[in-house]
């Protein structure tokens, strides 16, 4: 099985089959447009925005989905699901927020839409059914509404339903 | 080459931009922080070590700007999985997710005003409320471009439209959602002067009230010469003054074709221009609807297209409520115009006509097929309920050639063991007949262009000899079933027929999984209404059964069952074991113990809002009540026949969960 290099952002080096490595579209294209054969695999393909702990993730996520079926072409129409989160994905994602976005960055950057849909979903999920003090709690984020513009969003939700 | 996987790599999405661009106002520096965020952002943003790439590449240089982008990016998606409320809540978070979620908020969701809720007492005040709203907000409706009016009254739109505030609002509004208002044809018109900037209009089921439409069709003829009040519109009238130059998308969803219905086109049709997108739903056969009146809302329509023949781009049409056999043939008469061999191309790229029953006759070759080659922009064809007769399959040949090969298709279906009359559904036939008709369906149904493009199915067994569905549906299907449908419906008819003893549920579950209609009907539909306390099915439907159903479509909205289920118990609504159900039974404590298995319940399926079981046994208690049918969130229409052990708290407890106050119907029998 042919192997690309992957060198996170602080160095370290992921020798992977080029097949797992294809699941990033970013990676991918990038083979594609350069027409890296596989005797460059001894070249290593830097991936600055990535460090070497998240790196090593979303090698272990592709890995373990290298074999799944391409995902359903998805009609925008419909509501999104948040429910079918495989159990080994929940698992997998059973890490710290910082984590947890970490790889939502990662997955955007490397274009992995499996996991990168499934990271947002458990982020949605974390924000489902909360009030926004609950959320600004969850996530650590300031209130930086005076009251005149919270009370004035408030007021302007109350005439806002889903279409 | 690192140079150039470096620049690659750094290649973002140009819609990201989009996401910042929308930002309405900055939050201060330091202010609305990302705390998670900026505690482990593993680039350095100011690093001016990081290059920029070629002017060929569209590349940007990761600094704070683009890490803002990416978190942008990151919740966006995030909040692509929220519902309406959800995204109120995260707009109230800070300032950063505001601008962020305004966009998809936006998107999402419309100002609504309501008047009344069905069957309740009027909502005080709804309009005084919003005109005092619009007096006193600084932003108004400004983040919205539609505007829904539900269940409105004349005496609350009059107030409505006389408002300065509200005159100034709708000044934004490109789409109005008019639901079950009741207005003259006056204020109509008034709302036309006023939304003047209006791109989409959306009736469903809006009664107009003038009794006298000739007033209005009397000051139509002011505006526009040619047009008589109260009569026909020619096709060669002339548009002095356009109304809505704007309005290009027109939607009507109405119970019937009569007279209001064809005023309404009527109007529409000489106060607008170039109309680009016409949806039209409606049952055009209602009883109540004269002859007269269905001619005349025919030659309107005919004539709506014909004004709109270059112009338009999408025509959905959905007569999926009426049962006349042959409509679809007299529908297509509207389209002769168009069809002519001396007719211009048509810009249309996307049709879909949805009729109950499609017959693939000399109509269909004769006017759909050369209307279809005239469509050379054609996207989209969505055609349905095709009722297969073998002596005209060939006819699925010349369409397939008479579309551009890029055109994508949505494909309604209809098998059954019915023969290929057109006359009668009833008619009865030779057996050798109907099982050729019966082959037909079931062959085509594994044909790849079906199973990848099919979206309705409509199943009707009509003879004895047809044991299961599965011997209409094939058992084998390629991958993973129909993953595009999303409506099935499976009927006898006929007299009671013992010989049908099974939906073959399982199969169902694994070949629409998808689906979020699901009928299924065993029994002559009519003897329910008439006799609800009398079981006439003979396909049981057990615990296995409803426990499958809910795992397996977990998209369902709309599921109706009428079957035989004296063998249901507690255990297969409430998905709880036996030993369990029997428990609560005799305790009346309807509690779980701890370590208590929970199975599948209808609270799971999440997206169901309607669900009508006719025909369960005696078997059925409060538990089922209590569990089963209780806390199922978007619920909004239960139906539950012979119910008989359920006690009148227990009633009184799904009356209490699903009120009708909030739109809710509850009927159990």
């Amino acid at each position: 099985m042919p192997v690309v290099r992957l060198q996170s952002v602080d160095g370290e080096v992921f020798p992977v089959d080029v097949e797992i490595a294809r699941m990033s579209f970013a990676i991918r294209n990038m083979l594609d447009d350069l027409g890296v054969q596989d005797n460059d695999a001894e070249e290593v393909i830097p991936l600055p925005n990535v460090t070497g702990p998240i790196l090593r993730k979303v090698i272990e996520w592709c890995t373990h989905h290298k074999d799944d079926p391409p995902p359903p072409e998805e009609d925008d129409t419909r509501e999104k699901r948040t429910d079918d989160i495989p159990a080994w994905d929940q698992e997998f994602l059973r890490v710290d927020q910082a984590v947890l976005f970490d790889i939502i960055l990662a997955a955007n950057y490397l274009d992995i839409k499996g996991l990168l849909d499934v990271t947002c979903k458990t982020v949605a999920n974390m924000i489902k059914g909360k009030t926004p003090e609950e959320i600004r709690k969850l996530f650590n984020i300031k209130n930086d509404f005076t009251p005149a513009e919270e009370e004035q969003i408030r007021k302007e939700n109350e005439w806002c339903e889903e279409k | 080459m690192f140079r150039k996987l470096n620049s690659l790599l750094r290649r973002i999405d140009p819609d990201l931009l989009d996401v910042v661009g929308v930002e309405e106002d900055q939050a201060p520096p330091g202010v609305g922080q990302f705390s998670i965020f900026h505690s482990f952002w593993p680039i350095k943003r100011d690093d001016p070590s990081i290059s920029v790439g070629t002017a060929t590449d569209v590349v940007i240089p990761v600094d704070s700007k683009n890490g803002d982008i990416l978190e942008a990016k990151a919740f966006v998606i995030c909040f692509s999985f929220l519902g309406v409320n959800d995204l109120k809540c995260c707009r109230l978070v800070c300032r950063k997710w505001r601008s962020i979620v305004n966009p998809i908020l936006k998107q999402a969701s419309c100002v609504a005003i309501h008047g009344e809720i069905a069957g309740s007492l009027f909502k005080d005040g709804a309009v005084e409320k919003c005109i005092k709203y619009l007096k006193n907000s600084v932003s108004k409706f400004s983040l919205w471009t539609t505007l829904r009016l539900m269940n409105m009254k004349e005496s609350q739109v009059k107030v409505l439209l006389a408002s300065r505030d509200f005159q100034i609002a709708v000044k934004s509004i490109l789409e109005l959602q008019m639901i079950k208002c009741e207005i003259s044809w006056t204020s109509l018109l008034k709302i036309m002067r006023q939304f003047i900037n209006l791109q989409v209009f959306y009736d469903k089921k809006t009664i107009y009230t003038d009794s006298e439409s000739s007033v209005v069709m009397s000051s139509l003829a002011l505006w526009n010469s040619g047009s008589k009040p109260d009569g026909p519109i020619e096709t060669n009238f002339v548009k002095k003054d356009i109304l809505l130059e704007d309005l290009k998308c027109l939607k009507i969803f109405k119970p019937d074709s009569g007279k209001n219905t064809t005023d309404l086109i009527k109007i529409l049709t000489v106060t607008t221009v170039d109309v680009e997108e016409i949806h039209l739903k409606l049952d055009p056969q209602q009883k109540l609807v004269s002859v007269k009146d269905a001619f005349e809302f025919e030659r309107h329509i005919n004539i709506m297209f014909i004004l709109n023949a270059q112009s338009l781009r999408k025509l959905y049409i959905d007569m999926m409520d009426t049962d006349h056999i042959e409509y679809f043939n007299e529908f297509l008469k509207c389209f002769r115009d168009w069809a002519t061999p001396s007719s211009p191309p048509l810009a249309l790229e996307e049709l879909v006509l949805k009729f109950k029953y499609i017959w693939l006759s000399r109509s269909f070759e004769n006017i759909l097929l050369p209307l279809i080659a005239k469509c050379g922009h054609l996207k989209v064809l969505g055609i349905g309920l095709i009722s297969f007769k073998p002596e005209s399959a060939h006819l699925l040949t010349s369409l397939s050639e008479a579309v551009p090969s890029e055109c994508a298709y949505e494909f309604g279906i209809c098998v059954s063991d019915h023969v290929s009359s057109s006359n009668s559904v009833t008619s009865s036939h030779s057996a050798e007949c109907s099982f050729d008709a019966r082959t037909l369906g079931s062959n085509l149904l594994k044909a790849p262009m079906f199973q990848k493009h099919m979206t309705d199915l409509l199943v009707g067994i009509f003879h004895d000899d047809v044991k299961e569905v599965c011997d209409l549906i094939p058992r084998e299907i390629e991958g993973r079933g129909f993953r595009k449908t999303v409506d099935v419906c499976i009927f006898t008819n006929g007299p009671y027929r013992p010989n049908f003893t099974s939906f073959n549920i399982k199969q169902l579950a694994f070949l629409f999984s998808n689906v979020t209609n699901l009928e299924i009907i065993d029994g002559p539909y009519e003897n329910y209404f008439e006799d609800l306390f009398k079981t006439t099915s003979s396909a049981f439907i057990d615990d296995e059964d409803i426990q499958m159903i809910i795992k397996c479509m977990q998209r369902l909205k709309k599921l109706i069952i009428f079957a035989n289920m004296e063998t249901l118990t507690d255990t297969g609504i409430t998905g709880l074991p036996h030993s369990v159900c029997y428990r609560m039974r005799t305790t009346r404590i309807y509690r779980l113990e701890p370590n208590e298995i929970q199975g599948q319940r209808f609270q799971h399926l999440k997206h169901l809002k309607y669900l009508s079981l006719r025909g369960i046994g005696t078997s059925l208690t409060d538990v089922s009540a209590y569990w089963g049918f209780s806390h199922v969130k978007n619920l909004r229409t239960l139906i539950v026949s012979h119910f008989k052990k359920l006690t009148p708290e227990a009633r009184e407890y799904l009356d209490e969960m699903y009120p009708q106050s909030h739109g809710c119907f509850v009927a159990i029998l």
